[in-house]
C-alpha cells in the first residue's frame, strides 16, 4: 500500500492503517531522533512522541505522497524541542567539574577502541562529532536521502543554501572518519 | 667551478614542484583543499560540471591528503543510507499504539467541550497513567470531582446565579426533593468511585469521562425538573430521562 492511501485511511480512522504507518517509520525516526540526541534512550522518548503528535495532527499532511517528509519534519521539531528542554534542564545531582565534558558528549566517552570496532560506529562516532548543523545536513540529506527541495521547506532555507551546507558538511565527516581511522579500524574492514 | 648538470635539474624541481606552489599560494589564495573538499562531496549529488571537474583532478594529482578524503568520500557515500533506520523493539510499537488508538481502536475528533477537555488531559498526562500509583491517585481524585459535581445542583455557566436564586425562591417546596436527588447522587457517586478504583488507569480515565458526560446531561434535566417544581415549564417526569426509573424505583422502596 502506498503511502497516499495509507494516510488516507489513516484519517479515516482504520487502525490497522495507522499501525502499519508506525511500523513502516518508526525505524526511520528513530534513526532521527538518535542522531539528533546521540542516546537510544532519549531517542525512543522523543520517536515516541513523535507520533503521538503525528497521530493528533493527522489531518497536518498537505501532500500524502510525501508522508515521509511529513513524518520525519515531525521528528525534527521534537528533536529540536527535546534538545532545548534538555538544555535548560539543570542536572539532576551535582557534577564534578572534570565530569561535564564527559556528560555533554556520551559518545566520545565510551572507550574507543570498543566503539570503533564496527564501521556503522565508527559512522555514529563521526556524525556526533559534527557541529550540529553539518550534522542535521547529513542526517536529512545523505541517510534519509530527502530531496534538496522537501530539505530546503524543512529547514526554511533556499537550496542553493542547502546544498551548499550538504557539501560542507559530507567534507567535514571525511575528514572526522579519516582522523577516527588513525586510531580505528579501516571501513572496509568489516562487511 | 665547473658547472654540474644536476643542479640544474634541482633547480627545475624546486621551480616547478608542488612546494613552490604551496609556498605562493600561501601568500596568496591560500591551500585551496577546502574548495576540493566541497567538490568532492558536491559530487555525490551528480556529475561535477566540465571545468569543475578538471581543476578539482589536477588538484588531486598534487595532493595526496585530498586524495585520501577522496577515497573516504566514495567509501561513505554508500554507508550513509544504511544508517537511515534504526529498529526499536516490539514494545516501542506497543507504546506508540496504547498511547495513540488505544484500546478502543481510532477515536473520532471530538467535539463536545467535555470531550476535548478528557482529550487533552489523557495527552497530558499520558505517560502517568501507566503507573500503578498514579491510578490510584488518580481515582481517588477522580472520585472526589465525581461526588462533587454530583452534589452540585447548580450546574454551571452565564445561569448559576439565576437558577440559584430560583432554587431558593422554592424554598421548602423543593427541599424535600432537593434532598432525595442528592442523595441519589452521593450514592451514584460512590459506586462509581469504587468502580474506578478497580479498573485500570487508561479504563478508570475513559469512564471518568464518560461519567462527567453523564454529569452534564443530569446536570440540565436537574434544571428542567426545578423549573417544573417552580411552575414555570410544563413537569416532565423527573430531573432527567434516564433518571425517571432510577428515582421513582428508590422512592418506592423507600
Amino acid at each position: 500500500m502506498n503511502d497516499a492511501t495509507l494516510y488516507r485511511r489513516c484519517r479515516e480512522g482504520d487502525e490497522l492503517a495507522w499501525e502499519t504507518l508506525v511500523r513502516r517509520y518508526q525505524g526511520r525516526v528513530c534513526s532521527v531522533a538518535f542522531g539528533y540526541t546521540g542516546s537510544e534512550e532519549e531517542a525512543l522518548d522523543v520517536a515516541q512522541e513523535v507520533f503521538v503528535r503525528a497521530w493528533k495532527r493527522l489531518d497536518g499532511c498537505r501532500d500524502p505522497e510525501r508522508l515521509a517528509s511529513w513524518l520525519l519534519s515531525i521528528a525534527r521539531n521534537c528533536c529540536l524541542d527535546h534538545l532545548r528542554r534538555r538544555k535548560a534542564r539543570p542536572p539532576a545531582q551535582d557534577v564534578p567539574a572534570e565530569e561535564i565534558e564527559t556528560l555533554a558528549d556520551p559518545i566520545a566517552s565510551t572507550d574507543a577502541s570498543t566503539e570503533l570496532n564496527e564501521r556503522r560506529d565508527v559512522l555514529e562516532v563521526a556524525l556526533h562529532r559534527l557541529s550540529p548543523i553539518n550534522r542535521e545536513a547529513i542526517l536529512l540529506k545523505d541517510i534519509q536521502e530527502l530531496p534538496l527541495e522537501e530539505m530546503a521547506a524543512m529547514l526554511d532555507l533556499p537550496v542553493g543554501t542547502v546544498k551548499s551546507r550538504c557539501s560542507r558538511a559530507r567534507a567535514e565527516l571525511a575528514r572526522v572518519v579519516a582522523s577516527l581511522l588513525n586510531t580505528g579500524p579501516d571501513l572496509e574492514a568489516t562487511p | 667551478m665547473k658547472h654540474n648538470p644536476l643542479d640544474g635539474d634541482r633547480r627545475r624541481e624546486r621551480f616547478e614542484g608542488d612546494d613552490l606552489t604551496r609556498r605562493i599560494l600561501a601568500r596568496t589564495s591560500g591551500r585551496a583543499c577546502d574548495r576540493a573538499a566541497e567538490l568532492l562531496a558536491t559530487g555525490w549529488d551528480g556529475p561535477l560540471a566540465g571545468d569543475d571537474q578538471a581543476l578539482l583532478d589536477d588538484h588531486l594529482a598534487h595532493c595526496a591528503a585530498c586524495r585520501e578524503l577522496a577515497v573516504i568520500l566514495d567509501r561513505l557515500q554508500p554507508m550513509l543510507p544504511r544508517l537511515a533506520e534504526r529498529e526499536p523493539d516490539p514494545a516501542f510499537t506497543r507504546a506508540v499504539l496504547a498511547r495513540t488508538t488505544g484500546v478502543g481502536g481510532v477515536r473520532p475528533t471530538p467535539t463536545r467541550w467535555l470531550d476535548r477537555l478528557a482529550d487533552r488531559l489523557a495527552g497530558a498526562f499520558g505517560g502517568l497513567w501507566n503507573r500503578p500509583r498514579f491510578a490510584l491517585e488518580a481515582g481517588w481524585t477522580a472520585a472526589a470531582l465525581l461526588a462533587l459535581v454530583m452534589w452540585s445542583p447548580l450546574g454551571s455557566g452565564d445561569q448559576t446565579a439565576d437558577r440559584a436564586a430560583d432554587v431558593i425562591t422554592a424554598g421548602t417546596r423543593v427541599a424535600p426533593a432537593l434532598v432525595h436527588w442528592v442523595e441519589d447522587r452521593a450514592a451514584d457517586a460512590e459506586a462509581a468511585a469504587a468502580d474506578l478504583l478497580d479498573m485500570t488507569s487508561r479504563e478508570a480515565v475513559d469512564r471518568l469521562a464518560g461519567l462527567g458526560r453523564e454529569a452534564s446531561t443530569r446536570g440540565e434535566g436537574f434544571w428542567n425538573w426545578s423549573r417544573s417544581l417552580l411552575g414555570t415549564e410544563p413537569a416532565p417526569a423527573g430531573p432527567a430521562e434516564n433518571e425517571t426509573e432510577t428515582t421513582d424505583r428508590d422512592r418506592e422502596s423507600r
